[in-house]
Order: structure tokens, then C-alpha cells, then sequence
């Protein structure tokens, strides 16, 4: 008996000898064979190709509104134009240079924060580059290849080809990635693009979906990683671009897409040691705030090369009251849906003639939805010729607003913020929209609330008035220029085609004193990669709030507003600082008893100057490191005068990232700071990672973040462990702003005494006061405090610890606007509450402009402080909500959910061990307190504080009172 | 290709061409002798690589026709990393003279991998393998003893979702002692290669390997148990792969008929197998 075995040596010797593998890829070096998507061709009047640095490129082909630094790789062919960072560059969530970070059509609008290669979740499986090689090979291509290997995996080589041909609607892109590991390992080749919540809107195939995608839940994506032909987006802003992707080597494309990150590619493989993987796809950007559409018929005319796929153009037009009715996703949007389970397929906004155009795969029944401020008005089956005809929309009524301030001086127009609001609950359930069922509901939908504004049921009115659409029907209509105006209501029955104007007048109120000026140190606009908030609309909506100093701290990126303050001539009402909010994404940092590695969470740093043409606006990588090594890097840049924040101290984790600080250390107010730095628990603070500043050296601590009550809940335990440990710092409260209807600007706010007028103020005065201490914040209340005798001179805040004097008195004055409701007032020692007072005045006309002022009065320092050295807060509004602990780690975790008026175990959500722990709703009943102010400020509850007087005794120095349990 | 995998291309090829000179140079038949005198002659076997080509055996030819599941569990808590595999082995041993012919095939194999969130199963089959066994008898210390040369080679008829291809192999000294009446002693020294390649490039590795087992038979002749270790380096890169413990039984059913069952794990080393196991049917054949 005898087999073969000589030959199948011989195939073998010769398989071995010969390699076996093939070599036409990036990763064995021949990337120049290897051309993406090499299936498509497309055809075009001009061809045209340019590659070069970001600082080189034609004017008419950069994209607007785009973060490429000068330094970074522009290639464009006339149609699209792409950016990749430099290879030293990492931005946002990507660990080196090597990635997308603009996309849109040559001269338009870049709406891309970042898309970046991954092959898991972890941090490990990051696609990290090392290498970039620029290819010009016109009048062909332009090619730029990134090789390097997995963050944390350098056994897994990967490389990836971005190409650009003449006439493509799209970067061909190719990744590939190869295990030369030692064990098998679940990966994909997936595009993560970081949307941030607030700006590209994903669009999704799939039935029930199109921009209805299931939540994102991490420890869920592997039954969430979903197929489909291919994934669009866009914002829904007039001029965004649409985005899309297909895949080129495999028949359906994978993953998740979510408002806040999307990964889109591979399926779930298994690859085995010796295993490769390979994605070819071209993603598109075109369109000019037409939806999602323009981007949908490149990816399907894709496919029909690729896939042989057929394809229909569906069109119409929309009218209202017999004119054409468009040009803007507000009035207009049209779904197109295929099939018997109404598959989303595309969506398109007509054009200012109301006309539209959408591509659809043939093949199946087609359908079309109307949506008009955002409500589905009506829908009908796409005849045969795809012809849809007229589709009429209901006509809304113009509205001509205007907004005049009074009491000052002159009355004059101002700008404010106009609010409507259904007066009866017909009109509420006829108004009441969405994006096509995605972002907020609001009543009444005059716009995305996520974007300019008309956003949600609310407007910006400029000094010179707004015309604004509305659908028809009875609503009050409230003006407010901020907490230290009057509010203005009128009640309005609006008529379909009619026009009605509405001019309504605030008041200013005597809520600060002279000498204090009103600050939102915490604000973000279009540069923070989960806003998309126009900078013209974020700089009036500080003018509307009544806010007179501003931190620009968006996400990782230094910017000021200079040119927009500037082109509205607002520099007389503001002084805007440039600024920054550190936001590691990377998770690092291992804290013990933790399953998961955590990052720091966030720190507001200003005054900046934003550097044009670097890279991040001149903002330094912050990833990996901890606060006090972040602290060294930022001080050269913010000066000695310079501010440094530690952000929402308590905040859960957004996807997986912390954004607090304490919380991310698992910090337990009712233990002391040890007296030296430790690897784990309250001694990591004084841990000194760099080279000089400790983890807490921050200067400020945002002790409220929102108008909520809530987070001041939580962090206010923190604030008094860290003064009573000796470790004092004012609190601030900032409205942490991303739009007009998330938080809402100047709410809550931080009153900071100068002692002089914006005028007289400088960026250097108000930061020595600001980190001096004297300092009050709240959302709405303002609580002045000082220590004397009636009659005497005072002594105000400040960090400075006092020697009270004999028989000397805590002076309190509380002052809010009358339709902001104060009940309590609060004095806070290390010892807790230990004095609670009840009887403030109550404002007969939440509209009017009587009783401002709440209680003045003195208590005796001797009945609030001890025999030992102690710290005085005062506290305002009304009482806080009903929360507890119930994880037992020291901070308030969880509300009244049940409404049953216990916080218990039946409040908690289920499969957490705590929580939520929320503002209450907004109430309903107009004779509710809330009730106004919440009109304005959703999610809002009345809270005022005052930063520490720290109050020393016997004179021999200030001795910190320690942690109370 | 990098010198490392010039030493694995040459590895293989001297396996192949072993498998080959050893296949072609059958000469006397040599008989059975008292080393393989008992009927349930085979160490414990456990292969700790994916294919499985890396399994030990004894010197003893056992003509024979089985199927074997086996299966590897490794969770990796920190990592976030865990991964179980099984398959199915169907194999036939064939006699021919001095030598033992063996032909295997895993149908089917089965991998999950879990790294972080991300789950996914792979189901394949292959690979295919070849080998041959030759042996002669000897004494040592009075007592009878078996050496014999082995090789396997694994082909590249793998096929599993992603298209990558697999060839790998051993050549191994062996070595089965009858110690005592009822206990016998096996050594194994083992030369392992592999070489696996897609269209992006190739992973080649080697190992060397080194077994020692031991055997006995208790409940008269139809139950052996038994137990060993492995010492691996190489096959990670420099150091020591793992040494690993293995205790197994194999029981004869009845007749021709025979059941193996294998637990191990690695002890120390590289390799974070937690558990291995091997549960087998067989029969003997002629």
C-alpha cells in the first residue's frame, strides 16, 4: 500500500518555497497594485485631480468650516475634496495621524469630525498609523497609504489606501489588516465616525429604521452589528453635505450606525492567526443641505456597477398653499420607502421650488412620505415613471417677531430668545414633531434642535426682529433675555398663511449687584465635535442670554468667536475668552477594581488664542494623561493668570468615556485626603504625574452644570469634601451649552465681581477675581454674602480666610427675577446644613418686575460656626429634590422615578444599582412655580450658591475642619 | 520573506521531504514486541494548536479507525478575550509493514472568539492530514522498548469564511518502555512548522516540543490511566511556549472497541489555554 505521499510533498515543498501568498497589497508592499473599488468608473466634463498639503490647495477646492491643519493631506478631484491628518497628528478618538478628518464637496462644507479605522472597541484595536506615502499619479489617481499596525497589537500589521480617481463621487479606500498574532481574534474593518450627537443624522436601509437606528448599547454590538446595502447621513442644516458608504469587495455593508458614533464595515470575523482581512469601499460626500439623497444615488449608481443592482429616480414637487414649498428641511422633507415592510431608502429636502429627486433601488414597490415641521402631513405610492406629481403641505403661518428691551435707557430692540408654546392641548398634539422620528420631540417643530436656530419650539430674535414660520394654532408665545430680564408672554391664535407679529419687551432687573459681571465659562459651538450649532447663532444666543463674559471651551479645539463677535458688533456686550475643553477618549488609565481602563473626564482651560492652521486649533493632545500632567502642558498656554476647571465632577460616562474626574477616580467624599499621594482612592489627587502640578491643582470646580438640579445634587458633597480636606475652590455654574434646546446658554451662570463694568473689564481682572473667589453661580438666583456689622464695612468673598470679629454677622442678600421661584435659603458649614431659612418673599407677578429681591438679612457668625475653624456657603432656591445614595459610594445617585415620594430600590432602572437621578419633569400646570421658567429653561430648577468663606477662628491661620464622614 | 520565515520554509520542506523518505523506504517488517504488547498502548494526547498537527502519540503501531472531539477553552478576564473551540477528528491508521499509515480529517471545526464585545463563531473543516510512523524494537534495562520515527503533514484543504490557507507539520522521535507489568512510559521529541498565508503575506512559526508520559493499566486490560506533561518553546517567538499537564484514561469497550477521554492545561508558559479536552471513540483494525 502506497499513497501518493511524493507528490503531495512536492506541492507542498513547492507551496512553502514559493511563498503561497499573494503580494499585490498594501501590507506586503505593492500597494500601487492594488486599486479600491476597481469595478467603477465614472465619467466627468473636467477631470481634475490635486494632492498636496491642506496650506497649498486651491481656494476652491478646501471645504469650509474644516479642521485640516496646514500640515495635513488635502486630495481633491474637483468634485469631493478628503483631508488626512499627518501621521504626528491624532485627533478626537483616532491614536495617530493617518485618518479622514474632512470630507465634503470640493469648496462646500466639511461636516466630518473624524472617520478612522478600527477592528475593535478597545483602545488595542485602533488602526494606528506610522507611516504615510503620498501618491500622485495623475491624470490616474492620487493615492495616500497609511501603514502601521493595531494600537496595542503590534503582531497585527495594517495599512490603508485612500484614492481619489477623476470624476469619483467618493474616496475609494481600501484597509487592510493581518493576524500574525498567536490567537484567534473576533475583528472588523469598520469606519467609526464620531457624530457627537448633535450634527450628521445617519440614515439606515433597514425597516423600521432609515434615521431611526436601535440605541447604542456597547455591550450589546455584536447583536446590534447589522447588514445592509449601504449607510448615508446628513445633518439636517441648510448647505450640509450627505455622507455615505458602500462596500466594494463584499455585498453588504456592516455595522452600526448611531447619532453619536457609527462604525461601518466587515462583518464579525473570526481571524486566526495567519488570518488577513480586507475592506474596499467608497465613501461619498455630496449635496447642499438636500438630506441624505445626494449621497444615496452615488452609493446606488455604485452598486449598480459593482452588484448590477437597477435603480429608479423617483421626483415631485411640493407645494403649500399653492406655491412651491422648500429649501429647507423645516418646511419640507420627503421619505422615499420600498417594499410591503416600507424599507427607508432615501430622503430627500426639496429645493427652494419645491422640487426634488431621489434614486431608489428598482425593483419593489416605492412609496413617498411628506414630513412638514416635522410631522408625516401625507404619503402616497410612487406611480409607474416615478413621476410623484404635486405633494401639498399644510401652510404655516408667518410670524414677524421683535423683541424690545426696557428700563436703562432707551428701549431698543435686543436680541432675545423667543419660545412658543401650545397654549391647548389640540394644538400640542397637532404640533408636536421630530426629525422623522429622530432627536427631541417639540412642541411646536419649527426646526432640528440640534442645529440654527429656529431649533425645536424656540428662536433667536435679532435687535432688528425675525421672521419666523409656524404651524397654525393657539400658543403662548415668551420672550427672555435671561434670567435678569423680565419674561414677556402673549397668547397668539396663529393662522395658516397669515402673517401676525408679535414685538414683546423684557425689562432688565436689578439681580446682580454693581461691580459683578455674569459669565458662562463653559460653552461650545460647531467646533466641538457633538455641536451643530452655527457660530452666528451660538454668539447671539450669548447676546440673548444676557451673559456678558465667555469661555469658549469646545472639545479639543481652541477657538474664541473673534470674526463672528466681530460681524455682529457685539463686542460692547460680550468678551468672549478663548478657551478649551480637554475630552480624553482613549480609554488608559486603570483604576483599581475597575473592569474597564477610564479616562479623566473633562477640564476647561482659557484664555487660549486658537492658532490657525494647526492642528486642533493649536490645543495640545490631551489623551493619556493624567490631570496633572495635563495642567503642565496647558500652563505655558494659558498664562499665570490662566484658568484651570475640572468639568461636571460626577458625570456617568457617555459611550464608555467618563467625563468626571472624581467620579472616574471612584473618589469617596467621606473620606479624608491622605497625607501623601497614593496609586489608588482619594491619594490620587495628590499624585503628581508631570512635572510640577498635582491632579487636583485645579483653580475652579463646576459645581453646577445645566440649569438642573440635579447635578448640583451630586456635586455639591464633592465641592465641601475637598474645602473641608483644605483644598478650597470657587464653584462655578455654566450652562455646558452645545445648542439652542440642549442646555440652554447662561443657564446656570457664574457671577464673578470685578468690581467694575465689561467695559473696565479684561480677560486677566476677570480670572484673578474669578480664581480669588469672589464668586457666586446658580441657575438663576443670585446669593450675595459678606461678613460684617449692619452698617459697617464688609468684607465680601473671597478665598482669603477671614477673622470674624465680635458679634459680627453673615450679611445675605437673595435677588431672581420674579418668575424664577425662591423658597429656601440654605447655610452650609462643614457640619451640613445648619440653618435653613423659609420665609423668603414670593413675588405676587412672575411677569413683573416686583420682588427681586427674596431675603436680606444677617445671622451671627457665632450661632453657624464652632470653636474651630469652619467654611460658610449660602444656598438658594428652592429646596433640592428628593435623591439618595443607593450604591453607597457617598454621592446622590438616584430620584423619585416612581413619583411615589420615597427614593427606594423601585426608583432604580433596571439591570443598574442606581439611578437616574434627574431634575423632576417640567411641570403642566401653569399655577405650578416651575412652571415659567420652565418654558424657557427645560429642565430647569431655581439654584443659587456662593463660593466658600472660609472662616479662621482664632486668627492663627485658616485650619481645614477635615471630612465629615 | 524575513529569515524567520525562511527557517519555517525549510523546516517544512525537510518535514516533507522526511514524510517522503520515510514513506519510500519501507523495508522489514519488524512484529510487534512486548513494549506495545497491550492493547491500549497510546499516551494521552492533547494538541494545544488550532489544527491540531502538534498531538503526540506512542511508538506503537495501532491500526485503527476513530473519531475524537476535542475542544480548548481560553478566558482571558483582563484582556477582555476569551475563546472556546471543538472539532471532530475522524482518522485511520493503517499497517504496512514497518509502517503505520495514518489519513485524518477535522469535520467539522468550530471557534468562538469573543475579544471585548465583539462575538463571532467560525465553522470550517480541514485540514487534511497525512503521516507515516516507522518503528523498530528494542530493549533497555532488560525491558522491552519501542523507538519510531513519525511525521505528519497537515494540507492546505482548509476552508473556513475567510480564505486564508494552512499547511504544517511534525517529525518526532518516539519512544514507548514497559517500565513494569502494568505501566508503560512514552517520550516524544517533536519538530513542529507551519506556514499560513491569505493574500496579504505569510505567518510562519516553529516549535520544538518535548513529551513524557507514563501509563497504567489497571482494572486487568481493559482500562489504562494515565498522565503527562509537554514542554513547548519556539512557537511564540523566543521562550517557553508552555509545559503542560495531561491525565487522561482510555478504556477498551469491548472487543475491537475502545474510548478515550484527555483533560490538560498548559502550567506555565506563553500559551493561555485554560482547559483542553479530548474525548474519543475508536476501533482497532487488523
Amino acid at each position: 500500500m502506497r499513497f501518493p505521499l511524493a507528490a503531495i510533498g512536492a506541492t507542498a515543498i513547492a507551496c512553502a518555497l514559493t511563498g503561497c501568498a499573494g503580494d499585490r497589497n498594501c501590507l506586503g508592499g505593492d500597494c500601487e497594485a492594488t486599486a479600491p473599488c476597481a469595478g467603477l468608473r465614472f465619467e466627468c466634463a473636467a477631470p481634475r485631480l490635486h494632492l498636496g498639503s491642506v496650506a497649498t490647495a486651491p481656494a476652491e477646492l478646501r471645504l469650509d468650516l474644516a479642521q485640516g491643519a496646514a500640515g495635513d493631506t488635502l486630495i481633491s478631484n474637483g468634485v469631493i475634496t478628503a483631508v488626512i491628518s499627518a501621521i504626528d497628528e491624532p485627533i478626537d478618538l483616532a491614536p495617530t495621524g493617518g485618518n479622514l478628518i474632512d470630507l465634503g464637496p470640493a469648496g462646500g462644507i466639511d461636516d466630518l469630525t473624524l472617520l478612522y479605522q478600527l477592528a475593535g472597541i478597545l483602545p488595542d484595536d485602533a488602526f494606528a498609523y506610522d507611516r504615510l506615502e503620498l501618491i500622485d499619479r495623475s491624470p490616474a489617481y492620487v493615492a495616500v497609504i497609511a501603514r502601521g499596525h493595531l494600537d496595542g497589537r503590534p503582531d497585527v500589521p495594517v495599512a490603508t489606501r485612500y484614492e481619489l480617481r477623476p470624476c469619483d463621487p467618493g474616496l475609494r479606500v481600501r484597509s487592510e489588516l493581518a493576524n500574525h498574532g498567536a490567537l484567534p481574534l473576533t475583528f472588523v474593518i469598520a469606519d467609526a465616525s464620531h457624530w457627537g450627537k448633535r450634527r450628521v443624522v445617519p440614515f439606515v436601509p433597514r425597516a423600521g429604521q432609515g434615521y431611526q437606528q436601535p440605541s447604542l448599547d456597547l455591550l450589546e454590538l455584536t447583536a446590534l452589528w447589522s447588514s445592509q446595502d449601504y449607510v448615508a447621513g446628513a445633518a439636517p442644516q441648510p448647505a450640509a453635505p450627505a455622507y455615505g458608504e458602500v462596500a466594494c469587495n463584499q455585498s453588504a455593508i456592516h455595522g452600526v450606525a448611531d447619532l453619536e458614533i457609527s462604525a461601518i464595515g466587515t462583518d464579525l470575523e473570526v481571524v486566526a492567526p495567519g488570518d488577513a482581512l480586507v475592506l474596499e469601499r467608497m465613501i461619498v460626500s455630496a449635496g447642499h443641505g438636500d438630506g441624505p439623497a445626494p449621497a444615496i444615488t452615488s452609493l446606488l449608481a455604485a452598486r449598480g456597477q459593482l452588484f448590477g443592482e437597477a435603480t429608479t429616480a423617483v421626483h415631485g414637487q411640493v407645494t403649500a398653499g399653492g406655491l412651491p414649498f422648500g429649501g429647507d428641511v423645516r418646511r419640507a422633507s420627503i421619505m422615499i420607502v420600498r417594499g410591503a415592510d416600507r424599507v427607508p431608502v432615501s430622503a430627500v429636502v426639496p429645493g427652494s421650488d419645491g422640487r426634488w429627486q431621489a434614486t431608489a433601488p428598482a425593483g419593489a414597490t416605492l412609496a413617498w412620505e411628506l414630513w412638514s415641521f416635522g410631522r408625516k402631513v401625507a404619503e402616497g405610492a410612487v406611480p409607474a415613471g416615478s413621476d410623484v406629481g404635486a405633494e401639498v403641505a399644510p401652510e404655516p403661518a408667518t410670524v414677524e417677531l421683535a423683541v424690545t428691551g426696557t428700563g436703562g435707557g432707551p428701549d431698543r430692540g435686543i436680541h432675545a430668545l423667543v419660545v412658543f408654546d401650545p397654549a391647548d392641548a389640540a394644538t400640542r398634539a397637532a404640533v408636536t414633531g421630530t426629525l422623522h422620528g429622530r432627536l427631541d420631540v417639540c412642541a411646536p417643530w419649527l426646526g432640528p434642535p440640534t442645529g440654527s436656530s429656529p431649533a425645536c419650539n424656540r428662536v433667536l430674535v435679532t435687535p432688528t426682529g425675525t421672521e419666523v414660520e409656524v404651524p397654525a394654532g393657539h400658543y403662548w408665545v415668551y420672550a427672555s433675555a435671561g434670567p435678569e430680564h423680565t419674561v414677556a408672554r402673549t397668547e397668539v391664535t396663529l393662522v395658516a398663511g397669515e402673517v401676525s407679529t408679535i414685538d414683546l419687551a423684557v425689562r432688565a432687573l436689578a439681580v446682580r449687584s454693581p461691580g459683578w459681571l455674569a459669565a458662562d465659562l463653559h460653552v461650545h459651538g460647531r467646533a466641538s465635535f457633538d455641536s451643530g450649532l452655527p457660530d452666528r447663532d451660538r454668539v447671539r444666543s450669548f447676546v440673548a442670554a444676557g451673559v456678558d463674559v465667555i469661555a469658549a471651551t469646545d472639545h479639543d479645539y481652541v477657538t474664541d468667536y473673534a470674526a463672528t463677535v466681530a460681524a455682529l458688533g457685539v463686542e460692547d456686550q460680550v468678551m468672549v475668552m478663548g478657551g478649551l475643553e480637554t475630552t480624553q477618549l482613549i480609554p488608559w488609565m486603570e483604576v483599581a477594581g475597575a473592569a474597564v481602563p477610564r479616562v479623566i473626564g473633562h477640564f476647561n482651560f482659557w484664555p487660549l488664542t486658537p492658532v490657525p492652521g494647526s492642528p486642533r486649533g493649536g490645543a495640545p493632545w490631551d489623551e493619556r494623561v493624567e490631570p496633572g500632567a495635563l495642567f503642565d502642558r496647558l500652563d505655558p498656554l494659558i498664562g499665570a493668570d490662566g484658568v484651570r476647571m475640572i468639568n461636571h465632577p460626577w458625570d456617568e460616562p457617555l459611550f464608555g468615556r467618563d467625563l468626571g474626574y472624581l467620579r472616574s477616580i471612584d473618589f469617596d467624599p467621606r473620606l479624608p485626603i491622605p497625607a501623601g499621594p497614593a496609586a489608588a482612592g482619594n491619594g490620587v489627587l495628590l499624585r503628581t504625574p508631570g512635572s510640577g502640578h498635582r491632579n487636583l491643582d485645579w483653580d475652579v470646580m463646576e459645581v453646577q452644570n445645566g440649569a438642573g438640579a440635579d447635578e448640583l445634587a451630586k456635586t455639591r458633597p464633592l465641592w465641601f469634601a475637598l474645602i473641608s480636606a483644605g483644598f478650597p475652590v470657587p464653584g462655578a455654574a455654566n450652562s455646558d451649552s452645545h445648542g439652542l434646546r440642549d442646555n440652554q446658554l447662561g443657564w446656570g451662570r457664574t457671577w464673578v465681581q470685578t468690581g467694575g463694568t465689561l467695559a473696565q473689564a479684561t480677560p486677566v481682572s476677570f480670572d484673578r477675581a474669578l480664581k480669588a473667589g469672589r464668586v457666586v453661580a446658580g441657575s438663576g438666583v443670585f446669593v450675595e454674602v459678606a461678613i460684617g456689622l449692619p452698617g459697617a464695612p464688609r468684607r465680601g468673598l473671597g478665598l482669603d480666610p477671614v477673622v470674624p470679629g465680635a458679634d459680627e454677622r453673615l450679611l445675605i442678600t437673595v435677588r431672581a427675577a420674579p418668575w424664577i421661584p425662591v423658597t429656601e435659603l440654605r447655610i452650609v458649614t462643614a457640619k451640613g446644613v445648619v440653618r435653613t431659612i423659609t420665609n423668603l418673599t414670593a413675588p405676587t407677578d412672575p411677569f413683573g418686575t416686583d420682588g427681586v429681591v427674596r431675603w436680606q438679612g444677617a445671622v451671627r457668625l457665632a450661632e453657624l460656626i464652632g470653636a474651630t475653624d469652619d467654611w460658610i456657603v449660602v444656598e438658594a432656591g428652592l429646596p433640592l429634590p428628593p435623591y439618595a445614595d443607593l450604591d453607597g459610594d457617598g454621592v446622590l445617585d438616584t430620584g423619585d422615578n416612581d413619583g411615589d415620594g420615597w427614593v427606594d430600590a423601585a426608583d432604580i432602572e433596571p439591570g443598574e444599582d442606581s439611578g437616574p437621578i434627574t431634575t423632576p419633569p417640567d411641570p403642566t400646570d401653569p399655577a405650578d412655580p416651575r412652571f415659567v421658567m420652565t418654558r424657557i429653561v427645560p429642565m430647569s430648577w431655581p439654584t443659587g450658591f456662593s463660593s466658600p468663606l472660609l472662616v479662621d477662628v482664632d486668627g492663627a491661620g485658616w485650619t481645614p475642619p477635615g471630612t465629615t464622614p | 520573506m524575513d529569515a524567520a520565515g525562511d527557517d519555517a520554509v525549510k523546516a517544512l520542506a525537510a518535514l516533507a521531504l522526511a514524510t517522503v523518505v520515510i514513506g519510500a523506504g519501507a523495508a522489514r517488517a519488524d512484529e510487534p514486541a512486548g513494549a506495545c504488547a497491550t492493547p491500549l498502548a497510546d499516551p494521552v494526547t492533547l494538541p494545544w494548536r488550532d489544527t491540531g498537527f502538534d498531538g503526540g502519540r506512542s511508538a506503537c503501531p495501532r491500526p485503527g479507525a476513530g473519531v475524537v472531539v476535542d475542544g480548548h477553552a481560553l478566558i482571558d478576564t483582563p484582556g477582555f478575550y476569551g475563546t472556546l473551540g471543538a472539532d471532530a477528528t475522524i482518522s485511520l491508521r493503517l499497517a504496512d509493514g514497518p509502517l503505520e499509515w495514518l489519513v485524518l480529517a477535522r469535520v467539522p471545526t468550530v471557534t468562538f472568539v469573543q475579544n471585548a464585545v465583539f462575538k463571532a463563531t467560525d465553522v470550517g473543516y480541514g485540514p487534511v492530514a497525512l503521516g507515516v510512523t516507522r518503528g523498530g524494537d528494542r530493549r533497555w534495562r532488560g525491558r522491552a522498548l519501542r523507538l519510531a520515527v513519525a511525521t505528519r503533514l497537515d494540507l492546505p484543504f482548509t476552508e473556513r469564511r475567510l480564505s486564508s490557507n494552512r499547511v504544517g507539520g511534525q517529525v518526532a522521535v518516539l519512544a514507548t518502555w514497559r517500565a513494569a507489568a502494568a505501566w508503560q512510559l512514552h517520550g516524544r521529541i517533536a519538530l513542529l512548522a507551519a506556514r499560513t498565508w491569505s493574500e496579504l503575506g505569510a505567518d510562519d512559526r516553529m516549535a520544538g516540543a518535548l513529551g513524557v508520559d507514563v501509563g497504567r493499566r489497571v482494572a486487568g486490560r481493559r482500562l489504562v490511566v494515565g498522565g503527562g506533561l509537554d514542554a513547548q518553546v519556539g512557537w511564540y517567538g523566543l521562550g517557553l511556549d508552555h509545559l503542560a499537564l495531561r491525565i487522561g484514561a482510555q478504556l477498551r469497550v469491548t472487543g475491537t472497541w475502545r474510548a478515550s477521554l484527555a483533560l490538560g492545561r498548559p502550567l506555565v508558559g506563553a500559551d493561555g489555554t485554560d482547559l483542553g479536552f479530548a474525548l474519543g471513540v475508536s476501533r482497532d483494525l487488523p
